[in-house]
Parts: C-alpha cells; sequence; structure tokens
C-alpha cells in the first residue's frame, strides 16, 4: 500500500515537471515566433537588398538587367543593349575554408566588379579583399584574359601582375587564381552560345 | 547581498571573464576591434539581463530536475530573439559577428548566473546581477577590442557604421598611414597573451588594494591605541 502510493507521487511530479516544461516551452516558442514575425520581412528585404548590391557592385553599374543562367550565372544587359555574366567563383585554396566570389564581365570580357561573398580568412589579414576594408579587389576591374595574359594572372610574389597583402600571400593567391578561372571557364563555355 | 556588492562582482571581484573565466570563446574570437567587441558585449548584456530577470521570476515554480532545460530554454530563446532583431536592424554586423551571437547561448556565464545566482534571488537583484555581470564581460571585450585594433590595425573605432549607421563613418582614427600594425594581436594567440596580461594586471591591482586597505587598518589601530 505505502509501496503504491510512492509510485503515485513520483507519478504525480514527473507529469507536474513534464507539463511545466510544456507549458515553459510553448511560451518561449510563442515569444521567438512572434519576434520571426515582427522581423520577418524586413530581414528578407535586408538579404535582397544586399543580395542586389553586391550583384549591382559586380556588373559595375546601376541600371542593369538580371537574368539568371544555369548555376548562378547571371546574364546582365545595360541600358546601351550590351550583355555581360556575372560568374561565381569559388575557391579551396585559401587560409581557411571556401572563399566564394562573384565576378563582373562586360561584353567585350573586361572584368567589371569582383566582390568576395563568402569567407573565413582571418580577419584584419585575410580580410584585406573585402571591399570595404581595402580597396585591393578594384584591381581587377578592366583586366581580361588577354590583359594580362595568362602568366600575369599570379601574385607579383609568384611574378604576376597582383600585389599581394602584407604578411599574407595565400587568401590574395587564391582569389586571382579563382578569378582567372572563373574567367576561362566562362570563355570556353557559356559565352559561346549566349552571345549569339 | 547588497545592490553595492552585486554591481561591484559583476564589473570587478567576480568579473565573468577576469575572474571566473567564463565565455573566453567569443571573448578571444569577437575582440578583433571596438566595433564587434561592443556588438557583441552589447548583445550579451541584453540576453543575460533578460535571461537572468526570467529565471528569478519562475524560480519558485521550477523543480531540481526540470530547471536546467528550462534555463536553457530561456537563453536560447533570447538569443534567437536577439539573432533576429539584429538581422533586421543591423544586417551587416550581423553578418559579420552572428556565428557568435549564437554561441552567446553556450557562453557558461548565462547558464551560470541563472543557476547560481537569478534561481536563488527576486527578481530586480537579478536583473542588477544580469546587467552588472553583462557589462562586466562588455568591458573587458571593450579593452581587448580597444588594444587589438589599435595594435594590430593601427586604427581606433573604425567600422563603428555597422553600429550606429552612416553617422558614425566618421569616427575612425587611423594611427598608422598604411593600415598595418603588429600581426600577433589580430591574431587569436595575440588576443590569448592579451588576455594573460590583463588577467596580471587585475591580480597586481588587487594587491595594491589589499595593501593600501590593510596599511588603513594598521592606521586605525595605532589611532585606537593612542586614545585610551
Amino acid at each position: 500500500m505505502h509501496e503504491h502510493n510512492h509510485n503515485k507521487t513520483v507519478l504525480n511530479r514527473v507529469l507536474r515537471n513534464a507539463i511545466k516544461l510544456a507549458v515553459f516551452s510553448g511560451l518561449i516558442v510563442a515569444v521567438v515566433a512572434s519576434i520571426n514575425f515582427v522581423t520577418q520581412d524586413r530581414i528578407e528585404l535586408e538579404k535582397k537588398q544586399a543580395s542586389e548590391r553586391i550583384l549591382k557592385e559586380v556588373a559595375g553599374q546601376r541600371d542593369i538587367q538580371l537574368t539568371t543562367i544555369a548555376d548562378g550565372i547571371y546574364v546582365t544587359t545595360n541600358k546601351q543593349g550590351h550583355t555581360g555574366f556575372i560568374v561565381p567563383a569559388v575557391t579551396q585554396q585559401g587560409y581557411n575554408g571556401e572563399i566564394k566570389l562573384l565576378v563582373g564581365v562586360n561584353h567585350l570580357g573586361k572584368i567589371t566588379g569582383v566582390r568576395v561573398v563568402e569567407h573565413r580568412e582571418t580577419p584584419g589579414l585575410g580580410d584585406k579583399m573585402l571591399v570595404r576594408v581595402s580597396d585591393w579587389i578594384t584591381g581587377f576591374n578592366g583586366k581580361s584574359l588577354q590583359n594580362p595574359p595568362s602568366e600575369g594572372w599570379q601574385v607579383r610574389k609568384d611574378g604576376g601582375e597582383f600585389d599581394q597583402f602584407t604578411g599574407a600571400t595565400i587568401t590574395p593567391r587564391a582569389v586571382v587564381q579563382a578569378v582567372h578561372h572563373a574567367l576561362i571557364k566562362l570563355n570556353s563555355g557559356i559565352s559561346q552560345e549566349h552571345l549569339q | 547581498m547588497t545592490s553595492k556588492q552585486i554591481i561591484q562582482d559583476g564589473l570587478w571581484s567576480n568579473n565573468p571573464a577576469l575572474v571566473q573565466l567564463l565565455g573566453l570563446c567569443p571573448l578571444l574570437a569577437v575582440s578583433n576591434t571596438v566595433a564587434t567587441s561592443l556588438g557583441l558585449g552589447l548583445a550579451t548584456v541584453m540576453v543575460l539581463g533578460a535571461s537572468n530577470c526570467l529565471v528569478a521570476l519562475i524560480r519558485n515554480q521550477v523543480d531540481e530536475a526540470t530547471r536546467l532545460p528550462l534555463f536553457i530554454l530561456i537563453i536560447a530563446g533570447f538569443v534567437t530573439c536577439v539573432d533576429l532583431a539584429m538581422q533586421a536592424w543591423s544586417f551587416e554586423l550581423h553578418q559579420r559577428i552572428s556565428l557568435f551571437i549564437a554561441l552567446i547561448v553556450t557562453n557558461c556565464t548565462l547558464l551560470g548566473r541563472a543557476e547560481s545566482f537569478a534561481s536563488k534571488n527576486p527578481v530586480i537583484y537579478s536583473l542588477l546581477d544580469g546587467l552588472m555581470m553583462g557589462t562586466g564581460f562588455l568591458l573587458v571585450l571593450l579593452a581587448m577590442g580597444f588594444c587589438r585594433e589599435l595594435l594590430g590595425h593601427g586604427t581606433l573605432f573604425s567600422q563603428m557604421d555597422l553600429l550606429f549607421g552612416d553617422t558614425a563613418k566618421n569616427w575612425t582614427i587611423q594611427f598608422t598611414t598604411d593600415g598595418q600594425g603588429f600581426l600577433l594581436a589580430v591574431l587569436p594567440p595575440g588576443a590569448f597573451m592579451l588576455m594573460g596580461l590583463f588577467l596580471a594586471l587585475k591580480n597586481i591591482v588587487d594587491e595594491r588594494l589589499l595593501v593600501s586597505a590593510r596599511a588603513r587598518d594598521i592606521q586605525r589601530v595605532r589611532i585606537d591605541l593612542r586614545t585610551p
């Protein structure tokens, strides 16, 4: 009889705790859900603006029309009716993880802009490739597959035309290579089909 | 426990970073510049104050067995809210420190204060404790950010516009012309060493305080002896 009562009180306590935990969980979820409801539109807008800002920076022009073709590649059409491309480039040759880039190319095959979309390089060192930290990445503007020729697509330390950062060669080397590869890929593949 | 004691504990004598040595991961990883330090610090103060408050509110309702999951649930809930709010109103800063915002949940300072203070004290004291512990953490973060930005980048208050908008764009003070600094200060080992220096400095100050307090006591005894 005593044993039975004991079991019953344990069961009661477990039940009470479970209910309390469920109620509190429900409350917390409700709070998070309402904050999410209040902020979701703004977050969506900020994300959209951020990606549009990058695309326009890379295309080098504000007034462009963007059309997506395969694999995150965009075809850009400016006011004069010229067609260019924005191609993604990824490299694993950086100091830490992947560096994701966007490379914009105009109808003459010249680079209109390069921006880093995602990276995990050392802050204060590898992040000089970010446009808000230094203007290094604007050094790609106007370059193309012919200018400089293939052997020039390297950092100065390796005999190329592009500056490295003081104290950091790995990151710029990776970025220069990735941009070069993106140009080669664009030249050999999609551009022929779409420029016709 | 008086409010004066709570304030003193949080800011100095039981400082979460310098004495309890908690939350070191975000402390070392995010203290690159004053701006990022301030961002993470403020987020921590907010979450810590709010979580302490709520834990104190429900402290009489919770059972031994379920209190830890509940505390974590509360902390995680608040962190998610701060994360969302930051994404909405401070998007670019969020882009840079989002990983560490999420990691506030695992900052042991928060669960530690919930368990050792807020679960035993009334709401108002718990709120004060949360805010003071948070501020203590924020101050250490700021000091680290200040030293590391000055040494490593040769600037101060750069990119404060991430927090305060466009008006803050010209707050940057540039000390070197080429934007180059002492590399070690930027890297995590440098942060670790700086942290060690801060700990040593605090110990020295504490020792001095103790010595002068003793000297005062001795003087008082002397005066007592002279007046029979």
